[in-house]
């Protein structure tokens, strides 16, 4: 379980004294397996709430804690193990890996680093791994820079599903991808979650792909969560304004 | 690759031969006349057949383009004459006086990796703080200080005042100590500037950074990752580095008294030797552009995606 407690992120504009409220006291409570979806436009606090979560930014003021632990608060390995717990898949998945590693080093590396197998195990992993995420097996020897976007963005959630982590976070992770591709990444996300009852939190600018996969939609805007519904296929649910300007432009794609 | 290695070989003996050409032709036309020169040494005052008979034994008679065959072709068969300085053949020279340059070159090379590699690290690491700002400071300076002050320096300080070493080359590599270190601090204070920003670039992209919130170590981090993606604009300095350090070794070479390429080339420009000042140019030459090739294959193993870029473009 993830507790968001009051928690706000300040950024200092460099060269004046302007301060920028980039999460603004935030509170919420992510349950175990449940896929809860962040949509927010760009600018609205969502990637900094991300990297907050994952304890790579130190909040100005609140808490963020997973099972319990205060994750700005934890230090050393304790954070190293507690950071592996929750893994970060971002919108752009060939700056998120080494240039100079191949697909099966990118893989290996949290299962070298967070489990101890064997160098045969090691590899059925990989291979494992690589088939839940559709990709061919040759793909192995290649690197990040010779990976279409869609492939990238597989090998970074299948390195995320390497170091077995209990909760994912998807930031954008289905940003600029065409129409085919996003939906084949979303059936698989929606897969991996019903197959490994994993907490997901996705985040994203797209109020359809978070209707799509999502039992729980949290609308962002200025740094504030300004609702928090559970969606069970009704739009009904939600009630704020701006949420309903949200529905309301993506009313025509769906006719 | 192997259409790039090939075609990097092909520029490589365009080259050569660009600076082979070159180095004859400026040197011909330097106004110089060996045989003058060598009929004044043996002689007090020649007179112009004796001028001209030595300049019939030196070749020197024959047009430019047959004077030029002829050093090209001494080159390949190793008969290049004699030295008019050492009075030994010129290729038995080279390889004497090379082989001593190499020797103070490579611990050269020792030491700017020593120097290089642990401090822009902890350059990288401590920015903005203490440790980085005396750091910018000394390599600051140690890039402005002339060569040969730093070696007057190292000579007062280790072999008068505090009698470590000798004055005089002592033989073994002890002898090498104070001139490699004088000739690497200058590199290697430009080297650590490069390579402390080239981490600080990498320290900064999207997967380190995101390799901390997936949790891995900060040390893994730093040597699996950071370090490896630094070194090409490095490995790019350290090679053409490696070129100056071989070609400036004639001023540190002076100062401690090693008889090295750089000593060698310059005693024979002072005896207008003109074939062994061109046959050292185009040694030094052979040697920068062999440095250059080298620095090319090892950014090409360590970022096999630039070859990708190049041929996108």
């Amino acid at each position: 379980m993830i507790k968001v407690n009051n928690l706000s992120k300040e950024f200092h504009e460099q060269g004046t004294s302007n301060e920028l409220l980039a999460v603004d006291h935030v509170d919420f409570t992510i349950q175990n397996g449940s896929f809860c979806a962040l949509v927010g436009e760009s600018g609205s606090g969502k990637s900094t709430l991300a990297q907050l979560m994952c304890g790579l930014l130190v909040p100005s003021s609140g808490e963020v804690l997973f099972e319990g632990k205060n994750i700005s608060l934890c230090r050393g390995k304790q954070k190293q193990v507690l950071q592996s717990k929750i893994q970060l898949i971002l919108q752009d998945g060939k700056g998120a890996m080494d240039p100079r590693f191949t697909v099966y080093q990118i893989i290996a590396e949290p299962i070298r680093n967070f489990r101890k197998l064997s160098k045969k195990e090691e590899e059925r992993e990989i291979n494992d791994l690589l088939t839940m995420m559709e990709l061919p097996e040759e793909i192995k020897l290649r690197k990040a820079h010779e990976l279409s976007g869609g492939q990238q963005k597989r090998v970074c959630i299948a390195r995320a599903l390497a170091a077995q982590p209990d909760v994912l976070i998807f930031d954008e992770a289905v940003s600029g991808l065409d129409v085919l591709v996003r939906k084949h990444i979303l059936d698989l996300l929606k897969r991996l979650h019903q197959e490994r009852k994993m907490t997901c939190f996705f985040i994203t600018h797209d109020l359809d792909v978070a209707l799509y996969l999502a039992d729980r939609v949290m609308v962002m805007r200025c740094g504030k969560i300004i609702e928090d519904r559970t969606f069970h296929g009704s739009t009904d649910c939600f009630t704020h304004p701006y949420t309903k300007l949200l529905l309301h432009s993506i009313a025509p794609y769906l006719g | 690759m192997k259409k790039y290695i090939g075609k990097r070989i092909i520029n490589f003996l365009i080259v050569l031969v660009g600076v082979s050409i070159l180095s004859f032709l400026l040197i011909a036309w330097s106004g110089k006349d060996p045989a003058e020169i060598i009929a004044h040494r043996g002689v007090s005052n020649p007179t112009p057949e004796q001028i001209e008979m030595i300049r019939v034994e030196m070749g020197l008679d024959q047009p430019l383009p047959v004077r030029y065959i002829q050093w090209l072709s001494g080159m390949f068969t190793g008969e290049l004459g004699t030295s008019l300085t050492t009075h030994q053949p010129i290729v038995k020279d080279l390889h004497k006086y090379l082989a001593t340059t190499t020797s103070l070159v490579g611990m050269a090379i020792l030491w700017i990796i020593v120097l290089t590699v642990p401090i822009s690290l902890l350059c990288a690491r401590k920015r903005n703080r203490l440790f980085d700002q005396v750091t910018r400071g000394i390599t600051i300076c140690g890039i402005c200080m002339p060569t040969f002050w730093l070696g007057f320096l190292l000579l007062l300080f280790f072999a008068i005042h505090l009698k470590w070493f000798s004055v005089l080359p002592s033989p073994g590599w002890r002898g090498f100590l104070l001139p490699s270190f004088a000739l690497a601090v200058p590199s290697s204070c430009s080297l650590i500037r490069i390579m402390r920003s080239s981490l600080l670039a990498e320290l900064s992209s999207d997967y380190v950074r995101f390799a901390k919130a997936r949790g891995l170590s900060a040390n893994r981090i730093l040597v699996c990752h950071i370090l490896r993606n630094a070194l090409p604009p490095v490995v790019t300095i350290f090679f053409q580095q490696f070129g100056f350090l071989i070609a400036g070794g004639a001023v540190i070479e002076s100062i401690f008294s090693i008889k090295g390429i750089g000593t060698y080339l310059v005693d024979s420009v002072i005896a207008a030797d003109t074939i062994a000042v061109s046959t050292c140019i185009v040694v030094i030459a052979a040697i920068f552009v062999v440095a250059n090739f080298m620095a090319d294959i090892i950014n090409r193993l360590l970022c096999p995606w630039m070859v990708r870029e190049e041929n996108d473009t």
